[in-house]
């Protein structure tokens, strides 16, 4: 099966679902807290990481696993993000807090906008021919970097002038508060859009274009709206990592990045939200446990090739033994069966 | 004049004349059957409905209003397809699977629904489509049990929901009580023998309460027991149908009027009496003598 989130797919407008949504939310705030105090500065750093991919790993496992479209070019968008965080962040550069936040939204908006550019002419591609396309838009980024150098300042990229946290508030904590607020919203977000009627369109589009179509979906539409969307989260995801990493440059957004967010959702389980958080814990974990590896062993050759890998290992075995991805996995899949099981 | 309307339609795939000169009406609460041999057409002409295929001639109207068919424009229009192939969609359940041809927006819905009910003269003016049911009911009384759900809602989805008020999903439950497969709604289509995935599909046509419902091949693939079940739920309805279908025994038995096709053109078009004796039509599918 492909489908992992919102199988049971009604949307519920009564308050119950609201509620049982503003509970999990601020269960998942209060955690992230938690942890925020108790870990050390690095392993919090990870942590806010984690919540920076999950935006982007659940805005692609619902392009990809429940409208079908493949994108290869979603670190391209993610770039987009960081690059307008950077250039407005400059240009408001000392005037307070709040300029972080509109920011963001500005990095949001850039990227609905080239999200929708692609996403029209995605709309008309199918398979391979898709994936081409995405491929191109995640191969032009270093050219486009490079070119327009006096504003994205080619290889070298820019900094990104982020003003300190407030109060006494550790710098990495305060990132992870950050990341992990984009986080919780991309994640709510998505899973009312996933469990209500476009979600289902959505997934009706991917299985059986014709009958959609004779179902009252206008699949064009359908299809740009899924790309926005997603678009939107890599956009988010990619201001954070700005944030988190204070500078952008094309070396932090290469193609492997691209690939590396496919075979995470893949592995996560496609279309599954909970399976895009599994993908994100994954991409700062498998990096990180091959940088140990290497650092125990000497051999600092294999260093860059070792995360690929063992994301390659990883989607090996994990497609071997469960098909539908981690959270497909049944110790995974109580909880979320028995939520919705009460809808 | 009322319902569709198709005035001399002509199809041409480059050089192949797939269409040529295809007149037909499908008056209110009719119901006509498209029969031919293989390659004739028939699959073509619903294309031409639904706006997959666009016309190189010739003109449809709808209630006298030209139509410009945009597939997924058709059910707001009145019109509802099964798909030869089935076409579940199979990431989503029974119920997902109908819920998604439920209208969106109820009060858009109501007008049509106004359309079909202040119509009750044209249900009269086809007093055959009445008499039948119930005859063929009364002939196959072991189907019935089959399928409770036609004894509670003879007179379809509209009856479930008058108001077009009640949501998508009870819509979407009646019409899946209405096709016999309200229990499996949970169920992925994979999970269903093929004969209660077309029963789905039709459930899925049936929920956007059509007042035109094109039927392809609905008897394809179905045992006899199956095709008799499904004559009881065609011949039930009450929108204008519009079928293709190969099954000469259910063509003859639910269809008021019968349009038969040979390459692309129009050999014969009648009562199934005259269709029965017709000698065109025969050649047509035997092949001329000599």
């Amino acid at each position: 099966m492909t489908t992992g989130g919102g199988k049971s797919g009604e949307s519920g407008e009564s308050g119950m679902t609201v509620l049982r949504y503003l509970m999990w939310t601020v269960f998942a705030a209060a955690l992230i807290v938690v942890l925020t105090y108790a870990l050390p500065p690095f392993r919090t750093y990870q942590l806010a990481t984690v919540g920076a991919y999950l935006c982007v790993t659940a805005g692609l496992t619902v392009l990809t696993g429940l409208n079908g479209q493949l994108s290869l070019g979603h670190g391209a968008l993610m770039a987009t993000g960081a690059y307008t965080v950077a250039l407005v962040q400059d240009g408001l550069a000392g005037r307070g807090q709040w300029t972080l936040l509109v920011s963001v939204l500005a990095a949001i908006g850039t990227t609905t906008v080239v999200g929708g550019v692609v996403g029209l002419a995605a709309a008309r591609l199918r398979g391979p021919y898709l994936a081409g396309l995405t491929l191109a838009v995640a191969v032009v980024v270093p050219a486009v970097a490079s070119t327009w150098d006096e504003t994205f300042n080619s290889d070298q990229g820019l900094s990104v002038v982020l003003d300190p946290p407030p109060g006494t508030v550790p710098f990495e904590r305060w990132q992870a508060w950050l990341a992990w607020a984009g986080a919780l919203v991309t994640m709510v977000a998505l899973t009312v859009l996933v469990r209500g009627r476009f979600g289902r369109e959505m997934r009706a589009v991917r299985d059986d274009e014709t009958a959609a179509r004779l179902a009252g979906v206008s699949v064009g539409r359908t299809q740009v709206l899924a790309f926005v969307v997603s678009a939107a989260c890599a956009g988010l995801g990619g201001a954070l990592f700005a944030v988190l990493a204070q500078s952008v440059s094309p070396g932090a957004f290469p193609l492997s990045l691209s690939l590396f967010l496919l075979m995470a959702i893949v592995i996560g389980g496609l279309g599954s939200l909970a399976g895009a958080l599994w993908g994100a814990v994954l991409l700062v974990a498998l990096p990180a446990v091959a940088h140990s590896v290497t650092e125990g062993i000497d051999a600092q050759r294999l260093e860059g090739n070792l995360p690929l890998a063992l994301f390659g290992l990883t989607l090996i075995v994990v497609m071997l033994a469960a098909p539908g991805g981690i959270a497909s996995l049944r110790p995974f899949r109580r909880p979320f069966a028995r939520l919705r099981r009460k809808t | 004049m009322s319902g569709l309307v198709l005035d001399r339609i002509g199809v041409r795939f480059g050089g192949l004349v797939a269409l040529d000169g295809v007149s037909l009406r499908v008056a209110p609460g009719r119901t006509v059957g498209v029969i031919g041999p293989n390659g004739a057409g028939k699959t073509t002409l619903f294309n031409v409905v639904c706006g997959f295929v666009s016309p190189t001639g010739g003109s449809l109207t709808l209630d006298g209003r030209p139509l410009r068919p945009r597939p997924h424009r058709l059910t707001r229009l009145g019109i509802a397809r099964t798909l030869q192939g089935v076409g579940l969609f199979s990431g989503l359940t029974v119920l997902e699977n109908v819920l998604v041809a439920a209208p969106a927006t109820p009060g858009e819905r109501a007008a049509t629904h106004g359309v079909t009910a202040a119509a009750p003269g044209e249900t009269a003016a086809t007093p055959g489509k009445e008499v039948a049911p119930h005859g063929v009911t009364a002939a196959a009384p072991g189907e019935t049990a089959a399928t409770p759900g036609e004894e509670v809602a003879p007179h379809g989805v509209t009856a479930a929901a008058p108001g077009g008020k009640a949501g998508g999903r009870d819509r979407a439950m009646a019409a899946l009580e209405r096709c016999g497969v309200a229990e499996r709604a949970g169920d992925l289509p994979g999970m269903l023998p093929y004969a209660l995935r077309k029963r789905v599909a039709l459930a899925r046509a049936l929920v956007s309460d059509p007042r035109i419902l094109l039927l392809d091949e609905p008897a394809g693939g179905l045992s006899a027991r199956e095709i008799d079940e499904l004559r009881e739920l065609i011949a039930g309805l009450s929108c204008a149908v519009l079928l293709v279908e190969h099954h000469m025994d259910l063509v003859m038995s639910v269809c008021d009027e019968i349009l038969v096709l040979d390459f692309g053109r129009p050999v014969a078009h009648g009562t199934p009496d005259e269709i029965r004796a017709d000698e065109a039509v025969a050649d047509a599918y035997l092949g001329a003598a000599g």
